[in-house]
């Protein structure tokens, strides 16, 4: 047989009807933000993940935890500015353990496979060889350079997102698009 | 010589895309060579800047803000589920609760149901220190006793006003949830408290209609009668 409690539902119920409010309110809150940053969360980890499957499982994380601290973070701006940060971090982090894995994968299989034709024509594909070469910059240059290529951005709303003055962000684009200039060439 | 001394600006021209400083502009009219560079950069920068838009402007496939919805869902939904035979048991108690205050008779007055154990406390610890306290004395400790008994039971009852419910302890929350739903439904009371027709002149009257409870997450079907269950 199952236990009984004893509550007093009445004294409870005014606290929970206005925390059950509170929440449906924040939830709707979200959901506005959601469909309006879910893009953003996506491009800024597609920009670090080759494939857009793992860009969207880490957009979904950093979602997830936007969710969790979303009390904290109302203010629409402030909002945007975290998202950013952790979803790039995020995708860092995710970024860094394929390729640990995939050079744990290549020591297993004894030797260095060697690259097919079909590497070879890759590799020349500008494509690619941009994105080895991003991967060489700084953090902050990549951040720079991925949020000002993405439509809509003025570089007035990059040095919002990223908190620094505009001229900051300037100097930096300017330096990331020539150091990429210069490794590509 | 010339050539390398603009070598630098050649490259600042060619990212910034902007207008060519004056030297650099001179110097590009007559030599061929640094022309040809200059629109290599040129072509450069601007395919940097398109492989990068093509991969940062990529759209997300339809499903993924669903997928973050259903996820964001399954985090916020409650962990333990409800049975139909839980929730009835539990909306049948909350009507309960509802109606109690109106139903219950008038409260005796708290004095009158004084426990007299303190009175024989007090007397068996006087008798147990040996004191040779008068009656008068003993009498007023007792009254002083009483008071503070008083006192602390009216305290007591009036954190009982509220109804007190036996509910599963896991099914608390949704019930405290089903009576705050209930409280902004007086008309559901209101229905619960009306009398059944007992005349055939009362059934022609019109019962009170009342929409469904809705509580997110919690489904509430009438409770049907059946034959031999």
């Amino acid at each position: 047989m199952q236990e009984l409690a004893l509550i007093r539902p009445g004294r409870k119920a005014d606290t929970e009807l206005v925390l059950e409010r509170d929440k449906t309110a924040l939830k709707r809150e979200f959901e506005d933000r959601l469909a309006e940053c879910g893009t953003l969360a996506f491009r800024v980890a597609r920009s670090v993940l080759r494939n857009a499957s793992d860009a969207e499982d880490v957009a979904q994380e950093a979602m997830l935890q936007a969710y969790r601290r979303f009390e904290r973070l109302r203010d629409p701006s402030r909002f945007r500015v975290w998202l950013v940060r952790i979803t790039f971090r995020l995708a860092l982090d995710q970024a860094r353990s394929s390729r640990r894995r995939e050079q744990r994968e290549t020591v297993w299989a004894g030797a260095v496979p060697r690259p097919t034709p079909e590497d070879l024509a890759a590799s020349r594909d500008f494509g690619r060889r941009l994105d080895q070469t991003m991967e060489t910059l700084s953090e902050k240059s990549r951040l720079i350079l991925v949020l000002s290529a993405m439509d809509g951005h003025s570089l007035e709303e990059v040095a919002e997102l990223l908190q620094v003055p505009l001229g900051t962000v300037k100097s930096r684009l300017h330096t990331a698009r020539k150091r990429l200039a210069e490794k590509l060439r | 010589m010339k050539c390398d001394k603009y070598r630098g600006t050649l490259i600042d021209g060619a990212a910034t895309g902007g207008k060519l400083e004056g030297g650099l502009a001179g110097h590009l009219k007559v030599c061929a060579q640094c022309r040809a560079r200059m629109q290599e950069e040129q072509s450069l920068f601007e395919a940097i800047d398109d492989a990068l838009r093509s991969k940062v402007n990529e759209i997300p496939q339809a499903s993924f803000l669903a997928g973050v919805r259903a996820q964001i869902w399954k985090e916020t939904a409650p962990k333990s589920r409800w049975s139909l035979m839980w929730a009835m048991a539990s909306a049948a108690l909350a009507l309960i609760a509802v109606t109690h205050p109106w139903t219950r008779p008038p409260r005796q007055p708290v004095e009158a149901g004084l426990p007299k154990a303190p009175t024989i406390s007090v007397q068996q610890k006087s008798e147990l220190a040996g004191s040779k306290r008068d009656s008068t004395m003993g009498s007023s400790a007792t009254a002083r006793i009483q008071q503070h008994l008083a006192k602390q039971l009216i305290a007591e009852q009036a954190s009982h006003r509220e109804p007190e419910v036996l509910v599963p302890p896991d099914e608390g929350k949704a019930f405290v949830q089903f009576v705050a739903r209930l409280r902004q439904r007086d008309e559901v009371a209101q229905a619960f408290v009306t009398p059944a027709p007992s005349t055939a002149a009362d059934e022609n009257k019109e019962l009170p209609q009342i929409p469904p409870v809705e509580i997110a997450r919690l489904q509430l079907k009438p409770l049907i009668w059946e034959e031999g269950k």
